[in-house]
């Protein structure tokens, strides 16, 4: 009765931007998305990869390579071409969403308070 | 293996198996590289006194909750995500109803509905004045945005409403509960339940995923809010001609009753096909108003023998209606429900 369409909540937009410059592990991502966002967005292990199954399973990230670092498993994770067109579909409709708001609020600037 | 490790391994059998099989070892990789410490004393201390932080358990526990109720899995989950999705909105329905009836009510008496004729004088009386007053009863309508949200596809702003509808039912419950009137703390623990229940009620909403959009077809959810509405006003006001012993656990026990009848009526005489969405959703909510129905009757035990037995009595019709219909509903949601253990 409902129907699913890709949805690039703010996790997923910063997760696929973590991986536009090469591919990265789990804590790769963790840390690159804090600092990309400049600390605000801070993933939680269970948001990243309830964010990741989504993305893995509609294509657009895939998995890159495994290794093994101090006897863990690191699985690295890369973009695909359907991801990248998503994240520069998203990034635009936010930049021309952007610029809406920018524009309505150059508009009707409040009346300056009058100064003696 | 540590005893950090051990216990984030446990607070991740929250998650379905199928996804635990795909994911588990990767995230404790994470959590364990994200716990690490330079100075080998504080890195072994952390090994084995370290827990994950609420924030991270709070987070696993809310994908658990997402991908049993149908983000992804068995079509067993899926059924049971869409049938709690259904039995959200019909929630939020029922508040949006009584909300928009109770702000009705509230700008009638004080006549700003002057089309209208004119209330009784007896109802006139007790209505209480005051900013506080007047937005609590207005406060209603927040429901009905709620409700609108979901059906619309805005899970976010649907939850913040819903966060907001509450601060009302909040303060009522710590009012009764203080007592600061001075008079008898009257149905306090009926307070408490209703918050409570809408805390479950917000929490549900977690059936619908992030980017779902709303139900497939609108229009029937739309045209049920004036329906209701109407035919709420009217029970309302013929309940209180005829002194009906009827309170909000009772009227939402006749509203669970009478749509499951008609529900089970339209399977009956095969004008609608039962579906296990619809019958799984259609027994949380008798059950969930049944929950509600008998620990708000302790408020009634409570009162005085004179009028406290006629409220149990009535109480106890409705207990005994909801486990009517909610008998036949489990059965046609077990028969419906695809097989198989939840993964």
């Amino acid at each position: 009765m409902y129907q699913y369409i890709v949805a690039v909540t703010e996790p997923a937009f910063f997760i696929l931007t973590a991986l536009v410059g090469g591919p990265r592990h789990g804590y790769g991502i963790v840390g690159e998305v804090a600092e990309l966002s400049r600390g605000r967005v801070q993933l939680k292990i269970g948001t990243l990869y309830g964010v990741l199954d989504r993305l893995v399973g509609d294509g657009l990230v895939e998995l890159d390579r495994e290794e093994a670092e101090r006897g863990r498993l690191r699985r690295y994770y890369r973009l695909t071409g359907a991801g990248r067109h998503e994240l520069s579909a998203e990034a635009e409709r936010q930049a021309a969403n952007s610029r809406i708001a920018t524009d309505r609020l150059r508009m009707f600037q409040p009346a300056k308070a009058e100064t003696a | 293996m540590s005893r950090l490790e051990e216990r984030y391994r446990t607070v991740l059998r929250l998650l379905p198996a199928g996804y635990r099989a795909r994911w588990e070892n990767e995230m404790v990789a994470v959590l364990l590289e994200s716990m690490e410490r330079d100075d080998p004393e504080e890195a072994e201390f952390v090994r084995d006194y370290g827990r994950p932080s609420w924030s991270e358990v709070g987070s696993v526990a809310a994908l658990a909750l997402r991908l049993r109720l149908g983000g992804a899995g068995t079509p067993r989950s899926l059924t049971w995500g869409a049938a709690v999705r259904l039995a959200v909105l019909m929630a939020l329905l029922a508040h949006a109803v009584a909300g928009t009836v109770g702000a009705g009510l509230r700008l009638w008496l004080a006549g700003a509905l002057p089309w209208l004729p004119e209330p009784p004088g007896a109802w006139t009386a007790p209505t209480p004045s005051g900013f506080w007053s007047v937005a609590a009863d207005l406060s209603g309508l927040v429901w009905l945005a709620a409700y609108l949200s979901f059906l619309f596809g805005h899970r976010a702003a649907g939850r913040a409403l819903i966060g907001l509808a509450m601060v009302p039912g909040a303060i009522a419950a710590v009012l009764s509960t203080v007592d600061i009137v001075g008079g008898p703390p009257e149905a306090a623990i009926a307070s408490w339940v209703f918050l409570l229940a809408d805390g479950v009620l917000l929490l549900a909403t977690t059936a619908f995923q992030p980017g779902g959009t709303g139900p497939e077809r609108i229009r029937p959810w739309l045209w049920a809010l004036p329906v209701g509405t109407a035919a709420m006003a009217a029970f309302a006001f013929a309940g209180s001609v005829t002194a009906m012993l009827l309170d909000l656990a009772g009227l939402y026990a006749v509203l669970v009753v009478a749509a499951a009848l008609a529900y089970l009526g339209g399977a009956a005489l095969r004008l609608a096909g039962p579906t296990p969405e619809w019958s799984l959703a259609l027994l949380v909510l008798a059950a969930s108003t049944l929950g509600l129905r008998l620990v708000t009757l302790v408020d009634y035990a409570l009162l005085d023998p004179a009028s406290g037995h006629a409220w149990l009595a009535a109480g106890a019709a409705e207990a005994v209606a909801l486990l009517a219909v909610g008998a036949p509903l489990a059965v046609l949601a077990a028969r419906g429900l695809p097989r198989g253990v939840p993964a």
